[in-house]
């Protein structure tokens, strides 16, 4: 007994009375008690209207259901489409499969060969790694990307950017390299795109400390991964063993520019990020780095009951 | 469309199995099973029918994102649940820092360690009321102030109770917390509400 009773001695206590009325035991000195004492029956009946009151609170909004599928619409589509080639025999698809084969074959050798026409000498340069991103094809920014891009406050315009182009950069790409300045410019405002890593870009800067929900198989199996998965400069602190949730909650300190790349690992690895905050796998345009310290906490939750 | 006894009766992993193989309309069947009990969760962490509702649909549309990861040897509905808590309580602390929710502190004796209450809890003694279907007709009417006001573990706990009825070791697991502590808070929600509730 945890709790004063209405008459001490005689009146089980009021967390023996929840337990009772919920089902979850059933001692038979206390029923007997209840069965004759008219104070704690009438308990019983309060917790009886207060619960039906509570279900009655819980009911969701009209349209609710409606408005989840309309927002689930609006994602892109992951389903995984049904395989031309199931349950049919190799014979049957093999073929199609060598022709598609050599088509993208033909036209991969046909655009090298147009491409390396029209740029038969590129100079070689020796930009930071970080900044390696601009001799290769930009994707095309996804709708959801952009929106948040441009819904940020206050932000620096492509035009900003180009002040704080180093001089020393420009030096390093001759006028015909597909990565001169001023083709980035060019990229930069036609595409809307954010800045090279040379100075803070166009995105949210991260807390000090962030903490995202990854749902895995096995848990304990990811805990032990995780250290094989961090960044270079990030440390792990081991989480305290002193229940299942903490056992599962870790810490890891490291640099903010380090934290998308620990996502996209993550990511890669098969976590599945559930939380919605920023950094998330594969935006790491909607980032702003400093490289100040940070605090990155990733929770665990298993996909099997347990 | 379905009828929604229909879709109460395909299991999860049928339904989640037709969306892998293209069905489209399997994921709507899995909203209409599952959309009220991430609301009620959220609500459960929340206490708020609007931040309730956003958390709801955040829920399905990481799900939507992850189903095809979603290798169906789990159940279902517990990784909805678990998704739809952690969104909520992380909705909750995000309230919370930007100052968007008052944090009501109780008279009572706080929980130990254990979960269990340290000290005791006074039940009032019931008072036969003039009206009592008057007062039930109020209580109605405020009980979701009163459950927006109750403390977030207790009003989690007292929720999940109601919510599909669900035993107190299910609870515990959902809550990562103590058998005693679910025992602990979902007695002292109901007393709260009960006080203040003036039943």
């Amino acid at each position: 007994m945890t709790t004063e009773t209405r008459h001490p001695g005689l009146c089980p206590a009021c967390q023996d009375l929840n337990v009772i009325h919920d089902g979850q035991s059933e001692p038979a000195a206390i029923l007997a008690h209840i069965e004759t004492c008219p104070d704690c029956a009438a308990v019983l009946a309060v917790y009886r209207r207060l619960d039906q009151a509570v279900a009655d609170a819980l009911r969701p909004p009209a349209g609710m259901a409606e408005r989840v599928k309309s927002a689930c619409r609006q994602q892109p589509v992951r389903q995984p489409a049904p395989s031309r080639f199931q349950g049919r025999p190799v014979l049957e698809w093999l073929p199609s499969l060598l022709r598609a084969a050599a088509a993208v074959a033909v036209i991969g050798a046909a655009g090298w060969l147009a491409w390396s026409t029209a740029h038969p000498a590129r100079p070689p340069f020796a930009a930071p790694a970080d900044t390696v991103v601009f001799g290769q094809p930009y994707p095309a920014p996804e709708a959801e990307t952009v929106a948040a891009d441009t819904a940020a406050p206050a932000e620096p315009t492509p035009a900003d950017n180009s002040d704080r182009f180093p001089d020393s950069m420009a030096t390093a790409f001759p006028e015909s390299s597909l990565v001169s300045p001023q083709n980035l410019q060019l990229v930069n405002i036609a595409g809307g795109l954010t800045t090279p890593a040379w100075g803070d870009s166009a995105g949210s800067k991260l807390p000090r400390r962030i903490r995202h929900v990854w749902v895995v198989h096995d848990p304990a199996d990811a805990g032990r991964r995780l250290e094989t998965i961090l960044p270079p400069g990030a440390r792990l602190d081991r989480p305290r063993a002193a229940n299942s949730a903490s056992r599962n909650l870790f810490r890891i300190r490291l640099p903010d520019r380090d934290t998308q790349t620990l996502v996209d690992n993550l990511s890669r690895a098969g976590f599945s990020l559930v939380s919605p905050n920023l950094p998330q796998p594969g935006e790491s345009r909607r980032l702003a780095t400093t490289g100040k310290p940070v605090i990155y906490e990733v929770e665990l939750v298993g996909d099997t009951p347990q | 469309m379905s009828n929604s006894s229909e879709n109460i009766a395909v299991s999860d992993a049928d339904l989640i199995g037709r969306w892998k193989e293209g069905d489209s309309t399997a994921f709507d069947l899995l909203v209409d099973k599952h959309a009220g009990k991430a609301y009620q969760i959220a609500y459960g962490v929340l206490g708020n029918k609007e931040d309730a509702e956003e958390v709801a649909q955040d829920v399905f549309v990481r799900i939507h994102r992850a189903l095809s990861r979603f290798r169906g040897d789990a159940e279902f509905s517990t990784w909805l649940y678990r998704i739809a808590l952690n969104l909520a309580r992380n909705k909750y602390r995000w309230n919370k820092v930007r100052g968007l929710r008052e944090m009501v502190s109780l008279d009572a004796p706080q929980e130990g360690e254990d979960g269990d209450s340290r000290g005791p809890m006074a039940v009032p003694a019931p008072k036969p009321s003039p009206d009592h279907e008057a007062i039930f007709r109020e209580l109605e009417q405020n009980i979701a102030s009163e459950l927006e006001n109750l403390p977030a573990a207790f009003r989690e706990a007292l929720v999940l109770r109601n919510m599909d009825d669900m035993d107190y070791h299910q609870i515990a697991s959902l809550l990562g917390c103590k058998l005693g502590t679910v025992k602990s808070r979902i007695a002292r929600a109901r007393e709260e509400l009960r006080r203040r509730l003036k039943l």
